[in-house]
């Protein structure tokens, strides 16, 4: 599984990236990711905004068998998919 | 509108699983869908209708003229949090509030003794912020590098301590934040691409704006610098962004990288993130008034601030930065006669437009 992140906007509006390979991480770290992914919930791609302005914005690709893509802004995350978020956001430079 | 503010179904089930459930042999699971399903559709109308007439979200003030509240989110993320602050009440030991206040009050007073304009929706609504507001990761809460106005109120986190500070400590910030309200009211331009570089390019110049009335800067002299305030210092950064000289408010630097903002049209953003680059292009039009202001002269907010407001009022949800170009030109030679607007195409002209 592969995992591409950007997070844009906020109000400084800096872009940020991260790809996470699961098959190039330690067992540990590879369930922990696969975890998360599974905790998100996400079979179909969405894409959902706020009419806020100066939310950071995250799109997330998660291809496995096939590809779902998800764009949105923080206030759209669920529950569920913050921890992934999350883990992508603490990776992405 | 943030997530705690929906249907709780809504937020929890995705809604490609609520269609799924809606055809369920059982027929609780089928109703359960179905009303989840109803009052997502409602909340999309209400939002769709919100965005085109923000007066459905305003809270109105007792007297009709500035009033503030300010209320502490303590380190979550559900707005508006605890009340701690209200027009006329003393300052408190905490200067994150007492910044929200001080400084939602001197973009009021510059907004209502420039254009006399009363409050964001020009008829009084309450100035409503949230502090110490955090961001939630799904095991707990941490500090928000962040300010956003949510379409109701302004929020403002306290910053990693690594790179951000508390966002309250700018006015530029917080008055760019309140621009973005006054625009809810106005243009309400369209938060994508040209358009949505345009928002955001008010805000950066009204932010700045109220900062230079509120300090006396005049605009040959005056710092265009935005966000200094909140970033922790260091050698490869000066600001969050650099209306002067767009791409130079951070180099090379650990955590922010290089200033993404490009100071010509040649150079303008056409990827998808950042919603087509509404923070990275406005960068142009932002140069654009700079340059405008400077041939101006004086105070930017007495003369080119006048054309530019004249023109937000004027603009549609759907303008681009050619509209702008147009409109200020426009406003420049009724306003203030040819050699005006002559400075002002010139300046459009240098960046590209």
């Amino acid at each position: 599984m592969r995992i591409t992140f950007t997070q844009s906007g906020g109000f400084a509006g800096l872009l940020k990236h991260c790809r996470v390979d699961t098959a190039a991480l330690e067992p540990h770290e590879r369930t922990r990711v696969e975890a998360l992914v599974v905790a998100a919930g996400w079979e179909v791609s969405w894409e959902k905004f706020s009419e806020g302005r100066d939310r950071f914005q995250y799109e997330i690709a998660i291809e496995r068998e096939t590809t779902v893509r998800v764009t949105c802004d923080d206030s759209c995350v669920p529950p569920e998919a913050r921890p992934l978020v999350a883990y992508l956001k603490d990776r992405a430079r | 509108m943030t997530c705690q503010h929906r249907h709780p179904i809504q937020c929890i089930i995705p809604p490609y699983i609520l269609e799924h459930m809606a055809h369920s042999a059982d027929p609780a699971l089928r109703e359960m869908a179905l009303v989840a399903l109803a009052a997502a559709a409602a909340v999309r109308a209400v939002r769709a209708f919100s965005q085109r007439m923000p007066t459905m979200r305003v809270a109105p003030s007792p007297a009709g003229r500035r009033h503030r509240l300010v209320y502490d989110a303590r380190g979550r993320d559900e707005l508006p949090g605890k009340l701690v602050r209200s027009e006329g009440e003393k300052k408190t030991a905490d200067p994150a509030v007492n910044e929200a206040y001080d400084f939602s009050g001197d973009t009021f007073d510059f907004f209502h003794s420039l254009f006399g304009r009363n409050s964001l929706d020009d008829a009084g609504m309450s100035l409503i912020s949230s502090v110490h507001v955090a961001e939630a990761d799904g095991r707990g809460y941490q500090p928000m590098s962040n300010a956003f106005w949510d379409g109701a109120q302004m929020a403002y986190g306290d910053g990693d301590g690594a790179v951000f500070r508390r966002f309250t400590r700018s006015l530029d910030v917080v008055a760019h934040e309140l621009t973005h309200g006054v625009q809810a009211f106005t243009s309400n331009l369209i938060y994508r691409g040209q358009s949505g570089a345009l928002n955001e390019h008010f805000s950066d110049v009204f932010g700045v704006l109220v900062r230079q009335w509120r300090t006396g800067e005049s605009a040959d002299k005056a710092s265009w610098l935005v966000g200094s305030e909140v970033l922790v210092p260091a050698p490869t950064r000066r600001a969050i962004r650099d209306m002067e000289h767009p791409g130079t408010a951070f180099t090379d630097d650990p955590a922010l990288g290089s200033d993404p903002q490009p100071d010509h049209m040649k150079k303008l953003y056409t990827g998808p993130s950042d919603s087509g680059g509404v923070h990275i292009n406005s960068g142009i039009p932002n140069r654009a008034f700079v340059l405008a202001a400077q041939a101006l002269g004086g105070p930017a907010w007495e003369q080119t601030g006048r054309v530019w407001y004249e023109a937000m009022l004027q603009l549609s949800r759907t303008s681009q930065f050619i509209d702008l170009a147009r409109i200020t030109a426009q406003i420049a030679g009724d306003t203030l006669g040819a050699a005006a607007k002559k400075a002002v195409k010139a300046a459009w002209k240098k960046v590209g437009v």
